[in-house]
């Protein structure tokens, strides 16, 4: 996953609706074991079943430990992490999870089920 | 007993034999070859390591013979052979030690899965240790001798061999792999280093390797904590500069540069990041040895 996948962009992204009609949770929590430091912006997850290490933004582990609790919506992603934005940036938050979501799919991290 | 207390006699009598039990602490390789130059290169580099008693129980037997038949006279070519099985291309025979040192590489790296086996350097002052991991080409060997020329213990140049449960560095404190241009570089750094002679195209250039200094091989069996992780990069003409590393970064770059990381499943995950939890990671870019040197000296003194 790129630096470039942050909120940098503030254009409606056809990912968003590609993700708001589905529930995302990860694959397992059990498989799945994340390293992240305070003075880093960037992350390293494991999966214990691939053997695979990823690095990944370390924005993009606050959802993957947000939906590790219960399976969530994009938008209930959004809601959820709303306060950890800044008020400039909150236009560009559901594009940032549904493009966040769909490269920790591509990862074998996260799952979707249509709702 | 040490090497240098072998007449060469009968150090190429015991390699002859295949009873000549070099310690790498923490292994043991019973040496077998029949190539004459082998003799005095070990003499040389391994002159302070401990020889074994024959009976002792060896971690790795390996063997360098000369091709028999006509290539034992024209363009002659050795091999490198793991319990009796030829391992690796032959390679001529004036590359023997060389042979003989990566051969051993591979011994650890293929086989040590007790540890984390890093392709890194490793070295020490004051009780601070730093790794140095680094792909080919980033000159970390280079940085590696030149710092142990002024002073620092050496623990690696190749093998970090990171002890998973307890976390603990150990290093086999082996001779060093400099690398065409290095070689004059450190010969005018420090003009007593001992070297054997350069040898001309290897697959890897011109290389010559460089003795440990005894203090370093007597220390071997102490192991260390890592203290700072810096990434080595040479860039000719580069001012010194000592920047922080993302931690992520050099997980991943210690992990790729790791020889079984994926082999240590959850434990070499687990290893790796409380590794780089407890250090600080840098990346260094530098040109110059004195600068290097200047550098590494403020660290240890916390004025970084």
């Amino acid at each position: 996953m790129s630096r470039g996948d942050g909120l940098g962009c503030a254009v409606a992204h056809p990912f968003i609706e590609r993700t708001v009609l589905a529930l995302w949770s990860t694959v397992s929590p059990a498989r799945l074991s994340i390293a992240s430091w305070d003075d880093d912006d960037l992350a390293v997850v494991y999966d214990k079943v691939t053997g695979d290490t990823h690095l990944i933004e370390s924005s993009a582990i606050e959802i993957l430990r947000l939906i590790e609790k219960s399976p969530a919506s994009a938008e209930a992603i959004a809601h959820e992490l709303a306060d950890l934005i800044s008020a400039d940036d909150q236009d560009k938050l559901p594009q940032f999870i549904s493009a966040t979501l769909l490269q920790l799919r591509d990862l074998g991290l996260v799952t979707d089920t249509p709702v | 007993m040490k090497i240098s207390e072998v007449p060469l006699a009968e150090l190429a009598r015991l390699l002859r034999c295949g009873d000549l039990l070099l310690r790498l602490t923490p292994f043991v390789a019973r040496v077998a070859s029949d190539v004459p130059s082998l003799a005095q290169d070990i003499a040389l580099m391994y002159a302070d390591f401990d020889i074994c008693p024959p009976n002792v129980f060896a971690d790795f037997h390996v063997q360098v013979w000369r091709d028999s038949g006509v290539r034992r006279w024209i363009k002659p070519q050795a091999r490198f052979s793991f319990d009796g099985q030829p391992s690796f291309t032959g390679l001529p025979v004036a590359q023997a030690f060389a042979m003989l040192e990566w051969g051993l590489n591979w011994c650890v790296a293929a086989h040590s899965h007790q540890y984390l086996v890093i392709h890194a350097a490793v070295i020490e002052k004051n009780g601070k240790a730093v790794v140095l991991p680094a792909p080919p080409g980033s000159g970390k060997s280079t940085l590696c001798a030149g710092l142990v020329m002024k002073g620092w213990r050496l623990l690696s140049d190749e093998l970090a061999l990171y002890e998973l449960q307890s976390g603990l560095i150990y290093g086999m404190a082996r001779p060093i792999s400099l690398k065409n241009q290095s070689i004059d570089i450190i010969k005018r750094l420090a003009p007593d280093a001992v070297m054997t002679a350069p040898v001309p195209d290897t697959t890897k250039g011109t290389i010559a390797l460089l003795r440990p200094s005894v203090s370093s091989v007597m220390r071997v069996k102490e192991p260390v904590q890592a203290t700072w992780i810096v990434l080595p990069n040479y860039v000719h003409g580069s001012p010194p500069i000592l920047a922080p590393h993302s931690r992520a970064r050099t997980f991943m770059l210690l992990a790729e540069q790791s020889f079984n990381y994926d082999t240590q499943g959850q434990n070499g995950f687990d290893a790796v990041t409380a590794l780089v939890d407890r250090t600080q990671c840098y990346q260094f870019t530098y040109s110059s040895l004195d600068d290097a040197q200047r550098v590494f000296d403020n660290l240890l003194q916390g004025q970084v």
